[in-house]
C-alpha cells in the first residue's frame, strides 16, 4: 500500500501488517510531519479482476441534487456526489446559505454536480476528495478565507488544474491598480449579486460543460495529469493531516477526473467515508490552533522579514528564527485545548510552510 | 475615564489606537505629531525597539481647544501589536475613554485583523467597557496597497457594530486627521452627556 505525506507530498510503500486496527500513524522523514494513514475499506465482495468495476449504479439520472457536506462533527453521511453520475463537479463554497441553495439549483438544474459547503476548511477538504471541476469561492468563507483556499488550490500541482471562481462581496475594479483576479490567484472573480446567474457563462467560457452539453472542443479541457497523491494544503485543519487518505487512492485504477466523463463503467473516486473524518470532535479546536499559528508566525516574520528572507536563502528558518518562536509558544499553549497541541508542533509547521511557499527549498 | 484637574482647569482624555502588528498605529502619531503646531503638542514619547517597532508604547499628548472653560488635553496612546505582547496591550487600556482600530488592508493580515479586534473586545471587557458603549473609531489604512482586501469585506468582518471608519493611508497622512477628530468628538459627547 502506498501513501503519500499529506504535507510535502513525499510517498511511502506500507506494510499492511504494520496496521493496527487498519491505520498507522506516521512521521514523514522528509518534512517530519505526522499523519495518519489508514488502508482503503475492504470491498464487501469479491474483488473483480482489473477492469472497471461498474459504477454505481447510474439510476435513472434526474438533475442531480446539490449536495452539501456535513461539517466534520455531523455524522451525517457525506453524500457522494461524484461527477461520475452526472455533470462535471462544481463545489460551492458560501457561508451564504440561500446563495448556496440557489446556486446549487441552477447548477443542478444545468447538468453539474454541485456540492456545497459553508466554510474554508470543508471546502478544503471536499476539493481535496472530489478533485471539481470548479470552485466557487466566497471570499469571506468562515474558518478559512476564500482567498486563503484560493492560493492553495493554486500552489498545490495537484489541485491548481480546478477553476477558481471567487466571489467578492463587492468588487471595485476602479480601486486596484492590478486586477483583482491576479491579486487573488483565481481565474474569475464575480460579485456576490451576479452570483447564480453569472456562474454559467464562466464555466462555458473554462470550458466545462455540463452534462449532455455537446462538447464541441476534441480533446477534453486541460486536467492534470495522473491521479497523483493530491498533496493536501498546508494552511487548513488537520482534518488534512489527519484521516483523510487521498493517497491511498493510489491502490485503485487510475481515476478518470472530471470534467472527463466518465461512463457509467468508470470506477468512482473513492468517497472517504464519514466515518473516516476526524471523530474525536476536535475539529473545531484543531481549527483555532491552526488560526492562532498562522497569526503568530505572520508576526513573527513581519517583524523579522529580512532576517526570514536570509534564512530562506541559506534554508535555516528553523534554526534561526526557532527562538522567536517562544514567545509565540506561550500564548500558544495558554489558549489552545491541550487535547490538540500535542498533535504536532503547529508553529514550526506553520513557519516552515510559509518558508516553502516563499521558494525554500 | 477622563481626568478633571479643576484647579488647572484642565480635561484630560485618554484614547488609544489599537490594531495588529505593523498596522501604522505609530505612522498615525507621527503624522500627527508631525503636522500639529507646536504649541499644541508635548514630546512625543515612544518606547521602541531598535527596529523601531513599538514595543510598549507610543504616548502624545494633544490640546485640542476649550470646553466650558476647561482645556481638553488628549493623550494618544499606541499598543505594540504582536499578538503575545497582550499584558502591555491590557495595561494600556487602563481608564481609555477612545479607541481607534487600525486595521491593516493586506488581505494578509485579516486573520491578525481579526484577532485584535477580538482582543480589544476581551481586554476592554475585562475592564468593565463594552465595545459598542465607548468611542469607537476603525481605520481601514494602507488603502493604497495593491493587496489590500476590498473595502466591503473588511466592513463586514471587522465592523459588525457599524463604528465610524475611514479609509486611510497613514504614511501619505490621507484619513489620519479625520479618523483622530471623530474619535475626539466622541469623546467630548460623551464628556458632555455625562457631564450633565
Amino acid at each position: 500500500m502506498i501513501a503519500g505525506c499529506p504535507k510535502c507530498a513525499a510517498r511511502y510503500r506500507i506494510d499492511r501488517d504494520k496496521l493496527v486496527d487498519g491505520a498507522v500513524r506516521l512521521r514523514c522523514t522528509k518534512c517530519e510531519a505526522v499523519f495518519r494513514v489508514r488502508a482503503p475499506e475492504e470491498p464487501t465482495e469479491p474483488p473483480q479482476p482489473a477492469a472497471p468495476i461498474s459504477a454505481p449504479a447510474p439510476v435513472a439520472a434526474p438533475p442531480p441534487q446539490p449536495v452539501v457536506a456535513e461539517a466534520p462533527a455531523a455524522p451525517a453521511p457525506v453524500a457522494p456526489a461524484t461527477p461520475t453520475a452526472t455533470g462535471p463537479c462544481v463545489l460551492v463554497a458560501t457561508p451564504d446559505t440561500d446563495l448556496a441553495k440557489q446556486t446549487s439549483e441552477l447548477l443542478a438544474a444545468s447538468g453539474y454536480a454541485p456540492v456545497v459547503v459553508h466554510d474554508g476548511s470543508q471546502a478544503m477538504l471536499e476539493i481535496q476528495r472530489k478533485l471539481p471541476s470548479a470552485v466557487v469561492l466566497a471570499a469571506d468563507l468562515p474558518k478559512m478565507f476564500g482567498f486563503q483556499v484560493c492560493e492553495v488550490v493554486q500552489r498545490n500541482e495537484s489541485l491548481n488544474h480546478i477553476h477558481v471562481v471567487l466571489v467578492g462581496a463587492i468588487h471595485h475594479p476602479d480601486r486596484y491598480r492590478r486586477p483583482a483576479e491576479e491579486i487573488y490567484g483565481a481565474d474569475a472573480y464575480l460579485e456576490a449579486p451576479d452570483l447564480p446567474g453569472g456562474l454559467l457563462p464562466i464555466l462555458e467560457q473554462a470550458g466545462i460543460r455540463a452534462a449532455g452539453v455537446p462538447d464541441t472542443a476534441a480533446a477534453p479541457a486541460p486536467v492534470p495529469a495522473p491521479v497523483e497523491v493530491p498533496a493536501p494544503p498546508a494552511i487548513g485543519t488537520d482534518e488534512f493531516a489527519i484521516g483523510t487518505e487521498p493517497p491511498l487512492e493510489i491502490d485503485s485504477p487510475p481515476q478518470p477526473l472530471a470534467p472527463a466523463p466518465p461512463k457509467a463503467s468508470a470506477p468512482p473516486r473513492v468517497p472517504p467515508a464519514a466515518a473516516e473524518e476526524p471523530v474525536d470532535g476536535l475539529g473545531e479546536e484543531r481549527a483555532a490552533a491552526e488560526r492562532l499559528a498562522r497569526i503568530i508566525v505572520s508576526d513573527i516574520i513581519l517583524y523579522n522579514e529580512d532576517k526570514f528572507t536570509q534564512c530562506i536563502a541559506a534554508g535555516n528558518v528553523a534554526e534561526v528564527l526557532g527562538p522567536d518562536l517562544v514567545e509565540g509558544r506561550g500564548l500558544f499553549e495558554g489558549r489552545i485545548d491541550p487535547r490538540v497541541r500535542g498533535d504536532r508542533d503547529y508553529l514550526m509547521d506553520e513557519l516552515i510552510r510559509v518558508a516553502r511557499s516563499r521558494g525554500m527549498e | 475615564m477622563s481626568f478633571i484637574n479643576y484647579s488647572s482647569r484642565e480635561i484630560n482624555c485618554k484614547i488609544v489606537y489599537y490594531g495588529p502588528g505593523l498596522c501604522g498605529k505609530t505612522t498615525n502619531l507621527q503624522f500627527i505629531y508631525n503636522k500639529t503646531n507646536p504649541d499644541l503638542k508635548g514630546k512625543m514619547i515612544s518606547l521602541a525597539t531598535e527596529t523601531e517597532r513599538t514595543l510598549f508604547f507610543d504616548f502624545l499628548p494633544l490640546a485640542l481647544g476649550q470646553i466650558r472653560g476647561f482645556k481638553t488635553r488628549f493623550h494618544l496612546y499606541t499598543v505594540p501589536g504582536q499578538v503575545f505582547y497582550d499584558a502591555s496591550r491590557k495595561l494600556i487600556l487602563k481608564g481609555v475613554d477612545g479607541v481607534v482600530f487600525v486595521a491593516d488592508s493586506q488581505i494578509e493580515r485579516m486573520e491578525a485583523n481579526l484577532e485584535s479586534m477580538d482582543n480589544l473586545r476581551i481586554n476592554l471587557r475585562e475592564q468593565g467597557y463594552e465595545l459598542e458603549k465607548i468611542p469607537f473609531v476603525i481605520q481601514y489604512n494602507k488603502r493604497d496597497l495593491p493587496n489590500a482586501a476590498p473595502l466591503d469585506e473588511m466592513r463586514r468582518q471587522l465592523n459588525t457594530m457599524g463604528a465610524v471608519e475611514f479609509e486611510a493611508c497613514a504614511q501619505g497622512g490621507e484619513g489620519v486627521f479625520e479618523t483622530l477628530k471623530a474619535v475626539a468628538k466622541g469623546v467630548l459627547s460623551d464628556l458632555k452627556r455625562l457631564s450633565r
